[in-house]
């Protein structure tokens, strides 16, 4: 099933079971659409604004294709072999959800919060992230490739077997943060924080950590 | 979430903060909190939608979180309100104990002092406003060991027991939730 050009404003439509459809050129403003479940869905130019909701949303081998959210939320929702091409977020939250086995590709984010969310199996490249949030959250096997960062939080985050390949991490907070059998290759880190960070088997290669802002206290740098 | 108020983020300011507009949809009256600065995309927002722009809330009085206050003040007829000794020419003060309506919204102030010597915190359900008493991962900066001391109490004590859910919107940096904060801030873990 395709359906394309819905345009909601104030709308609720409560929970929704999706299988194999394809959704295009949707806007929804101040709607909410929580408590979907889709199976194998493409969802094609979809734009939220003004406080839209998707939270509680269970994806699975789904494709998100240019989804922009503007002041709106995609909280606490689980997100299982889901493609994001050039997802585009700005103040909005996508806070204590799981994304397991996804893809990022040319995402965009502003102010954006994932915090407390675990990330599995999870692949990021081509990034632009600005004042994001990761206070809490949890990262195992991810990979983030060519990535470009500014000021991005993870404080009390705990990342393991993940790879930060060729990423500026330009004022990265990385406070109280645990590394177990992580790399960082060929990355910036210039004005990063490891205050207080923990790193077990975790090497820097072709990456200068001379310019780190604040390692008070960081167990484990290779200093 | 609530889907009775206007809710909107703004970046503002020549040291940029988060400003935060907030309305009741259903009688249009809205609070703007922490106006460093002014916009096009102010005006045009509330014109959009109709706001009735009554109030004005301070958290505190440093100049990034107020040099817009005359830009407010020559457009539209509000009521403001601010912490003790922090912001000149308010209409009212607060001391961080008050209940404040907006339309049907209700607001709770709490105090929060340490950043500043009066900082607040305003609250409706589901969201907090937190200036600079509590950042994502972080607390806005202090002088003393001290001021840190009384900053970190005053959002344990007041801040943290909120429900975890509500956001927490602060003057700078990316928003959060309370429990995020109050599991993971590492300015607040308990030693």
């Amino acid at each position: 099933m395709v359906q394309s050009n819905c345009n909601y404003t104030r709308q609720s439509h409560g929970s929704k079971v999706l299988n194999n459809v394809t959704l295009e050129k949707v806007k929804a403003v101040n709607s909410d659409f929580s408590a979907w479940k889709a199976t194998q869905c493409t969802f094609s130019h979809f734009a939220f604004s003004d406080s839209a909701k998707m939270n509680y949303l269970h994806a699975s081998k789904t494709q998100f294709n240019d989804l922009t959210l503007q002041d709106s939320y995609m909280k606490s929702s689980r997100f299982l072999d889901v493609v994001f091409d050039r997802l585009s977020a700005q103040s909005s939250f996508f806070d204590q959800s799981t994304f397991a086995n996804c893809h990022f590709n040319q995402t965009s984010l502003y102010l954006v919060d994932f915090g407390v969310t675990h990330f599995h199996d999870t692949h990021w490249r081509n990034s632009t992230m600005r004042e994001v949030s990761f206070v809490g959250a949890t990262l195992v096997n991810v990979v983030f490739e060519d990535e470009d960062h500014f000021f991005v939080r993870f404080p009390g985050s705990l990342f393991i077997n993940t790879i930060f390949r060729r990423c500026v991490l330009k004022k990265a907070i990385f406070r109280a943060t645990t590394f177990v059998n992580c790399v960082f290759e060929q990355c910036d880190l210039s004005d990063a924080v490891f205050h207080n960070a923990t790193l077990e088997n975790t090497t820097f290669v072709d990456t200068d950590i001379s310019k780190l802002a604040n390692i008070d206290g960081a167990k484990g740098l290779p200093l | 979430m609530r889907d009775d108020v206007i809710f909107k983020r703004f970046t503002l300011g020549r040291y940029p903060i988060n400003a935060f507009l907030m309305a009741d949809r259903k009688t249009g009256i809205g609070v703007f909190i922490d106006p460093g600065g002014f916009s096009d995309e102010i005006e045009l927002f509330i014109s959009a939608h109709k706001i009735d722009l009554k109030y004005i809330f301070f958290t505190h009085g440093h100049w990034d979180h107020i040099e817009g206050f005359d830009d407010f003040k020559s457009r539209y007829t509000f009521t403001s309100y601010a912490p003790e000794n922090e912001v000149e020419g308010v209409d009212h003060v607060l001391h961080g104990d008050e209940v404040l309506q907006v339309g049907n919204i209700i607001f709770n102030t709490f105090s929060n002092p340490g950043h500043t010597a009066q900082a607040v915190s305003f609250y409706t359900p589901g969201f907090l406003f937190s200036g600079d008493a509590l950042f994502c991962g972080s607390m806005g900066g202090v002088q003393t060991q001290e001021e840190a001391d009384v900053q970190i109490a005053a959002v344990r004590k007041h801040l943290f027991p909120l429900p975890q859910e509500t956001l927490v919107l602060s003057g700078h940096g990316p928003m959060s939730t309370i429990a995020a904060e109050r599991y993971y801030n590492p300015f607040f873990l308990e030693k």
